[in-house]
């Protein structure tokens, strides 16, 4: 369309004797023309292990998600045209490189069901398919039918064990641990980008407690007072700097009849706000450490971007999900 | 003079509102965080048919009896039970909302130098009689904080 229409008002200029801006209209043409050659298209790369998924579930991802997803990208003309397609071939790169629909059975499954959750919760927030791409791709859009098809298959996914043995003996474990209080031990753990585990969190208040149906975990978590602070005065976009939250994960028991109770500690996770040492995560600075042992998570600084990604889902609060919300928002 | 009556009374009506609408930090409906005065986590537990999810709190007696099982006089329990919520960005995740209820329970010596405990319900509903209340307030085991 935008080809045609520029055809026609060029000869339109021809033919109404505006023949100054004949040069003008010339050195734009040659210049869109030329910078169709600055870079490659998209290139597709061989499906090798495409998602293990229902037809009914793989149809909805195909649709909303494949050009940018995976290795089938199927484009029309309007994307390969420059500077669109400069565009489109960037978000392509990003979008492959986050997860991959046409290799994502190369990933374990526990690493799949996170991803797949995290789908769900992208496009419940409204940040996927991206808008950019749904303006020019009606199509793409899910139905609210598409959505209640991608909550269950989630949820069939990470099913629920009821009272399952292994986590009960587990937990009756640690309990003699408690009792013994030997484990404490006084190195200071940090992770690989340099943010330390915080023993002092315990004395802080907690914001929230949170039960999980997807990784059947719950959390207890606290704030420092900067933190607590910018909750009750609401001042939490952006969270000043200063503010430390930690959560600290434990499994679960569930039983039957609706009772949820802690099983062994797991993991300890944290977010650190300061701006100058963490700018690529909006001042974010996270730390995972794992297992009674609290070992840091990751080889390497470059976890903290995959922490911050998945957050970016809470961005209108302030990168953090857990916040006690106004009645309104409360179901 | 009825008529200046009346007025004040509407004056003081319309104050009380006014007073109480601007009051949250008492809005049993409002999430907030909760204040627990120093009390620090022995557990956390939920229930999802009941749609409740709870924190358990206690001070330095009541925590050190949640990790041995023995009871001494001056421990205090603070159970909190919220209504569950979901969890606004997480498909996933069910989050405390609203309190429901506050049970407190503390502990003293009786005359023969037993342990007992008294129970009280500061906020909210509660069913179960008390006896069983304390029983399961008492009787959870601490979570493991490194
Ligand atoms: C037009 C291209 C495009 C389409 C279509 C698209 N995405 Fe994305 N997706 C992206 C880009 C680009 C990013 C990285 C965005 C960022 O982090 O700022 C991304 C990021 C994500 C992430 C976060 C990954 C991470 O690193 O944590 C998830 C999850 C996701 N997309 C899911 C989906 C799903 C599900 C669909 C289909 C319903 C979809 N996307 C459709 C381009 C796309
Ligand atoms: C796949 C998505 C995802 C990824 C990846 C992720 N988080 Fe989170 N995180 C969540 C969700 C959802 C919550 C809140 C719900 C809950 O925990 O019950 C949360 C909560 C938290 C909290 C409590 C504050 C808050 O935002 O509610 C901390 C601290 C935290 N995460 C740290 C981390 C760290 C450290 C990493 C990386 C090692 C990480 N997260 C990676 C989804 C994610």
């Amino acid at each position: 369309m935008l080809g045609y229409s520029l055809v026609k008002k060029l000869r339109s200029m021809v033919s109404s004797k505006k023949l100054r801006l004949w040069p003008i209209a010339g050195i734009l043409l040659v210049g869109i023309i030329s910078i169709q050659f600055i870079q490659v298209p998209v290139q597709n790369d061989k499906v090798t292990h495409p998602i293990n998924a229902s037809e009914e579930v793989a149809k909805i991802f195909r649709k909303a998600c494949y050009d940018c997803h995976s290795n089938e990208s199927k484009f029309n003309w309007y994307d390969k045209v420059a500077p669109v397609s400069w565009l489109v071939n960037h978000d392509v790169k990003v979008a492959r490189s986050r997860f991959n629909f046409s290799t994502f059975d190369t990933l374990s499954a526990t690493d799949q069901q996170v991803r797949l959750w995290e789908m769900v919760n992208m496009v419940l927030a409204g940040k996927m398919p991206l808008n950019s791409y749904t303006i020019l791709h009606p199509e793409a859009k899910l139905t609210p039918h598409d959505v209640e098809v991608l909550k269950n298959y989630v949820v069939s996914i990470s099913p629920t064990r009821y009272h399952d043995s292994s986590q009960i003996k587990s937990a009756e474990e640690e309990q003699k641990v408690l009792v013994d209080k030997s484990t404490a031990s006084k190195n200071i753990p940090v992770a690989p980008n340099g943010v330390r585990f915080i023993p002092d969190y315990k004395n802080w208040e907690v914001i929230s407690t949170t039960s999980r149906f997807d990784n059947h975990t719950m959390r207890v978590i606290y704030g420092n007072k900067v933190t607590v602070n910018a909750i009750r005065s609401g001042r939490i976009k952006p969270f000043p700097d200063g503010a430390a939250i930690v959560k600290v994960v434990y499994n679960i028991i569930e039983e039957k009849n609706g009772e949820v109770y802690p099983g062994a500690f797991n993991n300890i996770q944290i977010m650190i706000k300061d701006e100058k040492r963490f700018p690529e995560s909006k001042g974010w600075g996270f730390g995972r450490f794992n297992g009674k042992g609290l070992k840091p998570y990751s080889e390497t600084a470059a976890f903290n971007t995959t922490c911050y990604n998945c957050h970016k889902i809470a961005d209108e609060t302030g990168y953090v999900f857990s916040i006690p919300l106004e009645n309104k928002d409360l179901k | 003079m009825i008529r200046m009556k009346i007025f004040a009374m509407l004056l003081f009506v319309i104050a009380g509102s006014y007073g109480c609408a601007n009051d949250t930090s008492n809005d049993v409906h409002k999430r907030i965080i909760y204040n627990a005065h120093g009390l620090r986590v022995i557990t956390s537990f939920s229930d999802r048919k009941q749609q409740t999810i709870s924190l358990l709190y206690g001070n330095a007696l009541a925590l050190q009896s949640a990790k041995t099982g023995i009871h001494d006089k001056g421990e205090v329990f603070e159970l909190v039970t919220f209504k569950q919520a979901n969890n606004k960005y997480w498909y996933g995740s069910y989050i405390n909302g609203a309190v429901q209820s506050i049970e407190l329970v503390t502990s003293y010596a009786t005359d023969k130098n037993a342990i007992a405990f008294k129970y009280k319900i500061p906020q909210g509903q509660v069913t179960g009689n008390a006896d069983i209340r304390i029983k399961g307030i008492t009787s959870h085991r601490a979570l493991l904080f490194p």
